[in-house]
């Protein structure tokens, strides 16, 4: 490797940028280049003394003003989201009202299943009694107590249940 | 219509307070009694409760599940197609009052303190049909006296099925003094026998004026009598076609269907009469109702077919083509499933 091209790479050789092979021939040049020592020594003054610097606070909306000087709006939170892709909050409130149309149905048409499934057959005592009824020979009592039994598991309750 | 019941009423008492023919024999479908037939008898016994007051205390007994629970009430009818039920034990219903006034039932459950109105269900004032019985044997088993009143034993069978109803039919009266229903596999399923009864009491018209107690829900769950439309309404009301036969085995013809709906569940039902007893088929859509989660496997129905029931009403529940289907009637399992079987492979629903 020549002087100058030693130079050229000093930045990258001190960030350590460089290729295996580049930085094996860089560090063979410094060993036997003075000039190049005393650059790469004066390049880590230079970035020691810049992160020693403590970074100033930008005054509320300056981003905004740069832009708006730009002439163009400023970027919101998800700038870096490739254009052609819903962002993704968008995609969430997407998804989710997909979920809701599709499964709030599902598991509401499964519930009136299970509870049509769970009131047919006390519904179905009860208007059968209620057909019995036109039984001139059907005996009125028994007719009343399956229909009334019924009448109670309609709304839930126990016909035999406890005396409160 | 009433004072030619009260006449008929009157003429049968008068040719059964003489004393029974020594020709009774039973089975026979021939005239007996100076001349009453078994079918005038079981006439007499239909339209029983259209002729006569009466009150008194009566002792039920059904089967649920593998057990009979015991019921004692007291009944009291009032002409026209007027009941009340006031239920005396066991403590689970006890202080349960059904008061019938003949348009809507009122149920009042005193433990929830609460109103529960419902359809009529006084039999139909009309005396029945001629030849209503003609799908049932009629058979006389003897004369008998329950509470020191003399009755006739009548027994009732289907020609095409396998249960059989026996009844004590008061010779004066025409009222059952005890209800029995058989069924060829449990036996006993239903009995219900008064222990005390008075007849042609001035029966106070207020005891079926129900007032609701001061502070009790009142719920109603369909207080107006249900009229039976042509199945094309029904279908107009429940969205879905309902087809149905026009006959069932054992002599069952249509009659006519009602939608019905509770809650989620919204069901056709169907109903079929053989002249006395009924049978309600319900049809709701498959998708729309599950199986139930009670009751024993019916494996010959297929998957999700249920049996359950109390005494001598019983029901069956299967899937057919997209429908949820529902079999309901005072029959022996035996016969509702072969009823069932029937409709599955038919052209029905």
């Amino acid at each position: 490797m020549n002087h100058h091209r030693a130079v050229r790479l000093l930045s990258a050789y001190l960030d350590a940028e460089l290729a295996s092979e580049e930085m094996a021939e860089a560090q063979r040049h410094l060993a036997d280049c003075p000039e190049c020592r005393a650059e790469l020594e004066g390049l880590r003054a230079t970035r020691r003394l810049l992160g020693s610097l403590e970074a100033p606070d930008l005054p509320q909306g300056f981003a905004a003003d740069l832009w708006s000087r730009l002439g163009r709006p400023a970027p919101g939170p998800w700038a870096w989201w490739p254009f052609w892709m819903p962002r993704p909050a968008t995609a969430f409130a997407v998804l989710a009202l997909d979920l809701v149309l599709v499964a709030v149905p599902a598991i509401r048409g499964h519930q009136y299943r299970l509870r049509a499934a769970e009131v047919g057959p006390d519904l179905f005592l009860r208007r059968a009694a209620q057909a019995q009824a036109r039984d001139p020979l059907m005996d009125r009592a028994f007719v009343g107590l399956v229909f009334t039994d019924a009448n109670l598991r309609l709304i839930g309750e126990d016909p035999r249940g406890p005396v409160r | 219509m009433r004072r030619a019941a009260a006449g008929f009423a009157i003429w049968l008492a008068v040719v059964w307070l003489a004393p029974p023919a020594p020709a009774l024999s039973q089975g026979s479908p021939e005239p007996l009694l100076d001349g009453v037939t078994l079918q005038e008898v079981a006439r007499h016994a239909a339209i029983a409760s259209q002729i006569v007051d009466y009150e008194g205390t009566k002792v039920l007994s059904v089967l649920r599940g593998e057990a009979m629970e015991t019921v004692t009430l007291i009944e009291t009818r009032k002409r026209p197609g007027r009941t009340r039920l006031e239920f005396l034990s066991p403590e689970g219903v006890a202080g349960r009052l059904v008061v019938d006034d003949g348009l809507q039932t009122w149920h009042y459950e005193p433990r929830l303190h609460t109103v529960l109105l419902g359809p009529s269900l006084a039999p139909p004032t009309e005396p029945p049909s001629a030849g209503w019985l003609a799908e049932y044997s009629l058979r006389l088993l003897g004369v008998e006296e329950v509470i020191g009143r003399r009755t006739a034993v009548l027994s009732l069978r289907p020609r095409a099925g396998q249960g059989e109803r026996r009844l004590w039919i008061d010779r004066t009266t025409g009222v059952a003094l005890r209800a029995e229903e058989r069924d060829p596999d449990d036996g006993l399923v239903m009995v219900a026998y008064f222990t005390r009864i008075s007849f042609g009491l001035n029966v106070p018209s207020a005891l079926f004026n129900m007032r609701a107690p001061a502070g009790a829900r009142i719920m109603s769950q369909g207080g107006a009598p249900e009229k039976l439309s042509a199945l094309p309404e029904v279908e107009r009301a429940v969205g879905f076609a309902l087809r149905v036969p026009q006959t069932l085995p054992g002599g069952y013809t249509l009659r006519g269907g009602a939608p019905v709906r509770h809650g989620p569940l919204l069901t056709a039902s169907v109903e079929y009469s053989d002249g006395a007893r009924s049978l309600v088929l319900f049809v709701a859509a498959a998708g729309r109702s599950g199986p139930p989660g009670r009751g024993d496997l019916v494996p010959t129905l297929g998957a999700g077919a249920r049996a359950f029931g109390a005494g001598a009403l019983r029901i069956v529940t299967w899937e057919s083509r997209g429908r949820r289907l529902a079999l309901a009637g005072p029959l022996p399992l035996a016969d509702l499933l072969g009823i069932a079987a029937a409709l599955s492979q038919g052209s029905g629903p």
